[in-house]
């Protein structure tokens, strides 16, 4: 039998019989009040708010674990039911301390509304209430205990989707209190759901506390910029400034990851430049952007056929398109998005939505941290694997996923390729350092594997030696890229031989006059030397950004830059799906986005923009990159971490807050070697530089590798690297 | 004929002598009811704190729309008693057409109404009262 026949409240519905009652009641458009069910949770029971009656049971029974039976007839508006109803809510509001006025959830809150339709106006307790204090878990969230029904949506999002027990409910009975273990600060990527399940008001956002109230916010429905997954979600604006970002709907997932939720109030930041500068000898003037507009466009033909094009992967299509057609009418081939010195382009994979992760027997991941570059896709996998899936990672360096997996070897960073490349043909190699007996593990899991995910550190040759096994071997791949829109980037032809070769030319005078749109390049290419040497031999040099960055301060002109939230446009997720971001602040008059600049400049100097068309990345056989690691010391993978990994990080008040130092991780066994412990200084040198970095010891590390955190406001770690986030370093005990 | 023109000069007359009701206004002050809805007050404690936490009832409830808040946090406990304080609060006098639905929605009693009814301004901008004309002087 596919389907069993319930009548609910007089209406008879067919469900499949793995369905719950209140699954049924929802298909029959009945409503029943819950707070603990949540349709991507399993059922608890715990609240008893959706006791319904239901013929030949003599007591009432909670829908939300009770499955259905055929013929079975569910009342939901007895007066038994009213009555249970009414008794739960006096019993939910004991010890609430009723503080509506004061609580960020009103408004969205699941207690006020039910009570409101279901409860009784008054209470007979008139004994003292139960009160707990605040306890704020660090930057992001703030959790009131008095508040809070014990329905442990919370907690079951932690161990049934996060796959952690930390934050957990303590003591017993009517003592329970939820928390987290021995833990000040809750930061773990997906901190962000916790609000965003409670169905009252005991945790919630410290970014958006008490700032105003949530009927003021207006939502309209846009797209999360931050990385390639291009997650739905709500933005609330009032009076024209962005407050709050919510979770929209389950696409890709039902949850959300810190960077949507916490990392997006650089949009009303007052550090932000909303006027076109000029630059006059040393300093950068103000000037009329009508000005501004005319002065560059005067001045590129004189740089016709000799301008570099630069753009970070986060723009939208559109304006990937008018920055080629722009440079294309200028006779510029050298455009490029890949600011992070990537040599690889987006590779079309085979796997078309995250059910295909999630329903795979087994799925092995390579070189990144997929945690921190996708953050729900490694939600996604590690919810798999707590389901059954065999996950296995092969990473040098994995902050989130690595730990959740199946299995998990950690090469040296400069060994990561080669044991890629070793499992890809399946035999073992001594030189790998890794642990025979967990390769051979991983190797299993690599054969049995209905998924290949390429994290962001594989490297082109990597990438391509990867499909053609997976080809051959008739297994999906999913490759990821840095950069939330890099597949867009790509398609509108956005590529030359990359940002590197851009500002070599720029050195070597090839190229005179460069273009940056929204890219700090500074922070985000591994050679600091070379883009300062680029940027001090250009002759003319335009930047477009939002804050007035590094790279900007050796700009002609600077172009104030739209956000995410300013300017509509197309971005194209992981799987090539088409995503449309929303224009819900309207910016000041002088902040416009590319678009709006090429078009203005084009007309300024009577340029055609040709149509451009979507342009075909052409697929380069790569030869295997054989670079020894020089120096001495250890080796050192620099690393944005998850907190500094966001859009303008630095810029994001409560990102800023959770990473506030820059951290070293080292491996126990170099650690005890240095005499280093946790949160000491240690100072880290190479090639005369030297760095002071906290230390942090890490398990999962092999013996001479150590990690690098990058992405810190006057704190340029990108002068150690040539070219690669990999290098050598020496690490001394300050 | 000439006996209603007496009649006339009679009431005239007769007025002559009685008090004057006139108020001289600027100089002297007629008594208002008790639950006159004139100026609005931000009330606070006995220790100087804001009794208003920003639940925004007043705000949703304001039917000319005059009134416009924003809350912050007040961490250190000094401004308010339960930590949260409007950061902006603004009612425009422009707008505003004295009902008293912002006193009744108050959970609080932080905002009121007073007796004050002299609301006139030099300049339309003025009209426009800020938190810190509001709020309850001590």
């Amino acid at each position: 039998m596919s389907t069993v026949k319930v009548t609910i409240d007089g209406i008879t519905v067919e469900v499949s019989p793995a369905a719950t009652v209140l699954e049924a009641a929802k298909v029959a458009g009945v409503d029943i009040p819950y707070f603990c069910y949540h349709p991507h949770l399993k059922p608890a029971g715990l609240c008893r708010m959706c006791l319904v009656e239901i013929e030949g049971m003599p007591k009432l029974a909670p829908a939300c674990v009770t499955q259905v039976r055929d013929g079975m007839v569910v009342y939901t508006k007895s007066d038994k039911v009213r009555k249970a109803q009414e008794g739960v809510i006096e019993f939910q509001l004991l010890h609430h301390p009723l503080d509506c006025p004061i609580c960020d959830q009103a408004g969205e809150c699941a207690l006020q509304d039910i009570t409101f339709r279901y409860g009784k106006a008054t209470s007979r307790f008139i004994e003292e209430k139960e009160l707990y204090p605040t306890k704020f878990y660090g930057p992001l969230i703030v959790h009131e205990q008095s508040r809070c029904i014990l329905c442990k949506r919370c907690v079951r999002f932690s161990t049934e989707v996060m796959g952690g027990a930390d934050w957990n409910v303590y003591w017993r009975a009517a003592h329970s209190i939820i928390g987290a273990y021995e833990k000040d600060v809750v930061a773990n990527y997906f901190t962000a759901n916790l609000v965003e399940v409670c169905p009252v008001g005991a945790i919630t956002s410290r970014l958006y506390r008490y700032k105003t109230r949530i009927w003021k916010l207006e939502f309209s429905e846009s797209v999360c910029p931050n990385c390639e997954l291009a997650c739905s979600v709500d933005l609330g604006v009032r009076e024209n400034r962005l407050y709050k970002v919510k979770h929209n709907n389950p696409h890709p997932t039902p949850w959300m990851c810190d960077k949507a939720y916490f990392a997006f109030d650089y949009v009303n930041h007052s550090e932000r430049i909303v006027w076109t500068l000029k630059r006059e000898g040393d300093k950068m003037v103000s000037v009329s952007s009508s000005d501004a507009v005319s002065e560059i466009a005067s001045r590129l033909s004189e740089y016709r056929g000799k301008i570099g094009f630069v753009v970070d992967a986060s723009v939208s299509f559109e304006d990937a398109l008018k920055v080629r057609a722009l440079a294309e009418a200028l006779e510029c081939r050298d455009c490029d998005y890949r600011v992070y010195g990537e040599d690889y382009l987006p590779l079309e994979g085979s796997v078309k939505s995250l059910s295909d992760i999630e329903s795979a027997r087994a799925v092995a991941v390579f070189c990144g941290d997929v945690g921190i570059s996708h953050p729900v896709l490694a939600l996604s996998m590690a919810k798999a694997k707590m389901a059954g899936t065999k996950v296995a990672v092969v990473s040098s360096f994995d902050t989130y996923l690595g730990e959740r997996a199946t299995e998990y070897i950690v090469p040296l960073p400069s060994k990561e390729a080669d044991c890629v490349e070793a499992l890809l043909d399946g035999s073992y190699r001594d030189d790998l350092g890794v642990d025979k007996s967990e390769f051979e593990r991983v190797l299993e899991i690599v054969k049995e594997a209905e998924v290949f995910v390429v994290g962001t550190r594989a490297d082109a040759y990597l990438r391509n030696r990867i499909k053609g096994f997976a080809e051959g071997a008739g297994k999906k791949v999913l490759f990821l890229n840095t950069g939330s829109n890099a597949l867009g980037m790509c398609r509108a032809g956005l590529f030359s031989e990359g940002v590197g070769n851009i500002l070599e030319k720029v050195k070597a005078g090839e190229l005179k006059a460069l273009f940056v749109f929204n890219a700090d390049l500074f922070n985000t290419y591994p050679n600091r030397e070379l883009v300062k040497e680029a940027l001090e031999s250009v002759e003319f040099m335009v930047v477009s950004d939002v804050f007035f960055t590094d790279t900007a301060s050796y700009a002609d002109f600077f172009l104030p830059a739209t956000t995410f939230a300013e300017a509509d446009g197309t971005v194209f997720d992981l799987f090539g799906n088409e995503r449309k971001r929303k224009r819900v602040v309207v910016p000041t008059e002088d902040v416009k986005d590319i678009s709006a600049w090429i078009e203005l400049i084009a007309d300024a100097g009577e340029i055609s923009l040709p149509d451009v068309q979507e342009k075909e990345p052409s697929v380069a056989v790569v030869e295997k990159k054989a670079e020894p690691l020089d120096g001495k010391g250890l080796e050192a993978l620099v690393v944005f971490p998850f907190y500094r990994s966001a859009l303008y990080s630095n810029w994001c008040s409560k990102f800023s807050e959770v990473s506030s130092s820059p951290v070293v991780h080292l491996s126990l066994e170099d650690a005890s070697r240095l005499g280093v412990s946790k949160g000491d200084k240690v100072v880290v040198e190479s090639s005369g530089l030297k760095f002071e970095f906290e230390a942090a010891l890490e398990e999962f590390l092999p013996e001479g590798a150590c990690v690098l955190e990058a992405g810190f406001d006057r704190f340029p770690v990108t002068a150690l690297l040539k070219g690669s986030w990999l290098t050598k370093v020496e690490i001394k005990k300050a | 004929m000439i006996g209603p023109l007496i009649k006339g000069l009679r009431i005239t007359f007769g007025h002559l002598f009685k008090p004057a009701i006139t108020v001289k206004y600027p100089y002297e002050k007629r008594e208002v009811a008790k639950r006159w809805r004139g100026r609005h007050l931000l009330r606070v404690d006995e220790q100087g704190r804001e009794l208003c936490c920003y639940c925004g009832l007043c705000e949703a409830v304001c039917p000319a729309n005059a009134i416009r808040i924003y809350g912050m946090e007040d961490p250190t406990f000094t401004r308010s008693d339960v930590g949260k304080i409007a950061e902006i609060y603004e009612i425009d006098y422009r707008r505003c057409i004295f009902c008293g639905f912002c006193a009744e929605a108050c959970p609080r009693g932080a905002i009121v109404l007073t007796t004050d009814y002299e609301l006139a301004e030099p300049e339309r901008e003025k009209l426009l009262q800020t938190k810190e004309v509001l709020l309850e002087k001590r």
